[in-house]
């Protein structure tokens, strides 16, 4: 309606007028709602507002708050008064050998879930974005680890990797020179590596869906016109599939990593962080044990703050990833 | 309390019909429905128990059925359940502490929680309930250190002692006897094992699952007369120590399930599958329940060897002294009530506990019928005040270093004796900071 209007007092119809228009129009529809129900829309709009600020006050910003002055103190359960400490638990922190065992563990843990997660998430969706008979049930079954609860995940392994009747044994003994059955998780050289497998079991359909979704969205004259200039599969594959899913790659590599540096069920149940030594113990273990296993409230903040500060450097380091990227797709 | 979890992996014995649990299922959300509410509502006062024992096999039937009988006999007052697992029951206690007030009107406790809560201002006096009930000179000697001025701050409501409880079934096939010594334990225990169909033995041994692990390795030192701590000073690199530590390896090597979780192992008990535990004397009302067939099997002896001492660990019902008048008053009926000696004795044969808080709250004839309590009625006791020392305010702080130092013997070979010279060293560093501020 509002084109018409507009076509018949000729002007052309370009993108930079439509938005004028469009805003015009608004404009003239604010002016023609009375003051009073004018008021009642902004009151309306603060209210939703401050509900948001409200619930991010209360239930983010105030815990963090705490947390970080917690950190300054000498909070133990137990001791008699709770006083301000400066700076000694950040020292104390950089003096932690502890600290730093878990630091490398976490990392070396997000690196393996985040690449393999991506990567193997990255194989099944080219895979099942092709057209096959039973597709969809493949699609389904394959997303299962996703949907299945953590706890009866890590039960299932927990007995699949009993040393004495877990079903690798079995496996295990096909090996030439494996002649008694592995320790598995409480191996100090197989504990990691089986809880990343596990973890990369458990994480994987999350990116495939994704990645899945993100391959679906590639213009299909895209292929069609590599198609007719010669190119080979590998080709479109370097040249097309890969740069138009980059974004989804970098978020999910981004997510993963977020989501291992969190992963706490899992680590807990498998190895509680042992088998000894921290051989698998994660920040957020290390976290949790201080705090609520050793009670130092103050230490275990401490703690706490030096992860949040690594999962920002992480957000922000993919926002800086994006936003490159987003420029040199505009150039 | 170490017991068994409802793993999947469920004995024969332990299965029951689709239709007999819909019906009970039924039967029990009718009559709760029904009953519950009424009786709530016209009671005057409502007040929580807070616990780790409604979801124990065993025992929780047992509270349940005694509050349904305080119920019947009086209106005005009701008293819920609320509560957390065992395993997360003292951490949420404490955080509560820590805090500044704790929920509920009235909790149970265990030997370390109990002292922290008493050091920390807690607790209501409850010695008027003791003296009303005439026990002033009967109640026995486990709650003096629940004392503050001669008032006694918690009342026992389970007295456990550890002790090796054996399934007399395979003991008999494999021609064995409950060991006496430390060496006939090791042979005996290794001539029951037959991996992977049987083993002699079973005790936690998995960080993931350090309430329980700790809870038992404490024993393990026990046995040879040692001292985890005295005062402040950490003992773990001492010879008794060590002692222990050495012996647990040895039964892990050669006896034990290796890195099996606590839930399967429980039910390789149940199927008869693990010969013994070193465990306390609680357990048995769990297999009573769950495990009718290794039930009538099972049998105790006192924990081997010629100093070994059975560490006796009381749980005492408090009252918070936070919380209101009325609550107060109410939670004090429901104890008084709890500890007349007729209400008392249903209470131990209902849990099938064998360790009275004081004489009369047992009947000679209901330990008569305890085929599997021998063991425990024997032997010498400690406590864990005695065997940690100050640490008991730190009791798991204090275990989960020697756990991760024992986890490198168990599974890296490392000699006891560097992993628990590592152990003293941290946790004399530990202690600057554990102690700092603190004042008993």
């Amino acid at each position: 309606m509002t084109f018409k209007v507009h076509r018949s007092q000729g002007f052309p119809l370009d993108a930079g007028n439509i938005e004028r228009m469009a805003q015009a129009t608004i404009a003239e529809q604010v002016e023609r709602v009375p003051r009073r129900g004018r008021d009642r829309q902004s009151s309306l709009a603060y209210t939703l507002v401050f509900m948001i600020v409200a619930y991010l006050g209360v239930f983010i910003l105030f815990p963090i708050v705490q947390q970080v002055l917690t950190s300054f103190s000498n909070n133990v359960v137990g001791i008699n008064e709770v006083t301000w400490v400066g700076l000694r638990n950040y020292e104390r922190l950089l003096d932690d050998p502890k600290f730093w065992v878990a630091v490398r563990v976490t990392f070396t843990y997000m690196a393996f879930v985040m690449t393999g997660s991506v990567i193997i998430g990255l194989g099944a969706a080219l895979l099942l974005n092709r057209q096959f008979r039973g597709r969809n049930m493949a699609r389904s079954v394959i997303a299962v680890p996703w949907a299945f609860p953590e706890i009866s995940a890590v039960l299932v392994f927990i007995w699949m990797c009993n040393p004495t009747f877990g079903v690798l044994n079995m496996l295990a003994l096909m090996f030439p020179g494996v002649e008694t059955n592995p320790n598995w998780l409480t191996d100090p050289n197989m504990a990691m590596p089986l809880v990343i497998v596990i973890s990369i079991w458990k994480a994987f359909p999350f990116a495939f869906l994704v990645i899945l979704a993100s391959l679906q969205a590639i213009p299909r004259d895209l292929y069609e016109a590599a198609e007719v200039d010669g190119a080979s599969k590998l080709q479109m594959l370097r040249y097309i599939t890969i740069p138009e899913i980059t974004p989804t790659l970098l978020l999910m590599s981004v997510l993963m990593a977020i989501f291992s540096f969190k992963q706490f069920t899992l680590i807990w149940l498998t190895t509680g962080g042992g088998p000894y030594g921290g051989i698998t113990e994660t920040m957020v273990l290390r976290i949790y044990q201080t705090a609520f296993r050793f009670f130092d409230l103050a230490y275990g903040a401490t703690l706490g703050v030096a992860a949040f500060i690594i999962v920002l450097g992480l957000t922000l380091l993919f926002v800086y990833a994006q936003h490159r990227q987003d420029r040199a797709r505009k150039r | 309390m170490n017991r068994p979890g409802n793993g999947l992996l469920l004995p024969r014995s332990m299965g029951i019909g689709r239709r007999d649990f819909l019906k009970g299922t039924a039967a029990a959300g009718v009559a709760a429905a029904l009953a519950t509410p009424a009786i709530a509502q016209n009671a005057k006062i409502k007040i929580p128990l807070v616990s780790w024992m409604w979801s124990e096999p065993g025992r929780g039937d047992a509270w349940k059925a005694m509050l349904a009988k305080f119920h019947a006999e009086q209106s005005d007052v009701f008293v819920e359940e609320a509560g957390a697992p065992f395993n997360e029951f003292n951490n949420n206690m404490l955080i509560q502490s820590q805090s500044g007030k704790i929920n509920g009107a009235m909790f149970h406790t265990t030997p370390d929680l109990v002292v922290r809560l008493l050091r920390g201002g807690h607790l209501e006096p409850l010695q008027d309930i003791v003296d009303n009930l005439g026990l002033t000179n009967t109640l026995s000697a486990a709650h003096d250190h629940l004392r503050i001025d001669g008032k006694v701050h918690g009342l026992d409501i389970v007295t456990v002692k550890f002790g090796l409880l054996y399934n007399s079934a395979l003991f008999e096939k494999a021609g064995v006897n409950p060991p006496s010594s430390m060496d006939e334990w090791v042979e005996t225990s290794t001539a029951l094992t037959k991996a992977p169909d049987q083993f002699g033995i079973y005790s936690p041994h998995l960080l993931s699952e350090p309430g329980d692990f700790w809870f038992i390795l404490q024993q393990w030192a026990a046995m040879f007369d040692g001292k985890w701590a005295e005062g402040r000073t950490p003992l773990v690199n001492t010879q008794p120590v060590i002692e222990g530590m050495k012996l647990f390896k040895t039964m892990y090597d050669k006896a034990m399930p290796k890195g099996t979780d606590i839930a399967t192992a429980n039910q390789m008990y149940g199927n008869g599958r693990i010969a013994q535990q070193l465990i306390v004397s609680a357990a048995a009302n769990v297999w009573s329940s769950s495990g009718p067939d290794v039930y009538k099997s099972l049998r105790s002896a006192p924990v081997p060897g010629p100093n070994a001492k059975a560490i006796t660990r009381i749980h005492p019902i408090c009252v918070n002294v936070n919380a209101s008048d009325d609550e107060k008053a109410a939670a004090k009926a429901f104890i008084s009530w709890l500890y007349k000696p007729a209400n008392y004795q249903e209470l131990m044969e209902r849990c099938l506990d064998v360790v009275p808080p004081y004489p009369e709250a047992v009947r000679k004839e209901y330990l008569d019928t305890l085929f599997w309590a021998d063991g425990y009625l024997k032997g010498e006791s400690t406590t864990p005040v005695e065997i940690m020392g100050d640490y008991i305010f730190f009791n798991q702080e204090f275990g989960n270093v020697v756990m991760d130092k024992l986890s490198e013997v168990l599974v890296a070979n490392r000699p006891v004796e560097d992993a628990m010279a590592d152990a003293q060293s941290e946790l004399e560093r530990a202690s600057e900071r554990l102690f700092e501020g603190f004042k008993l």
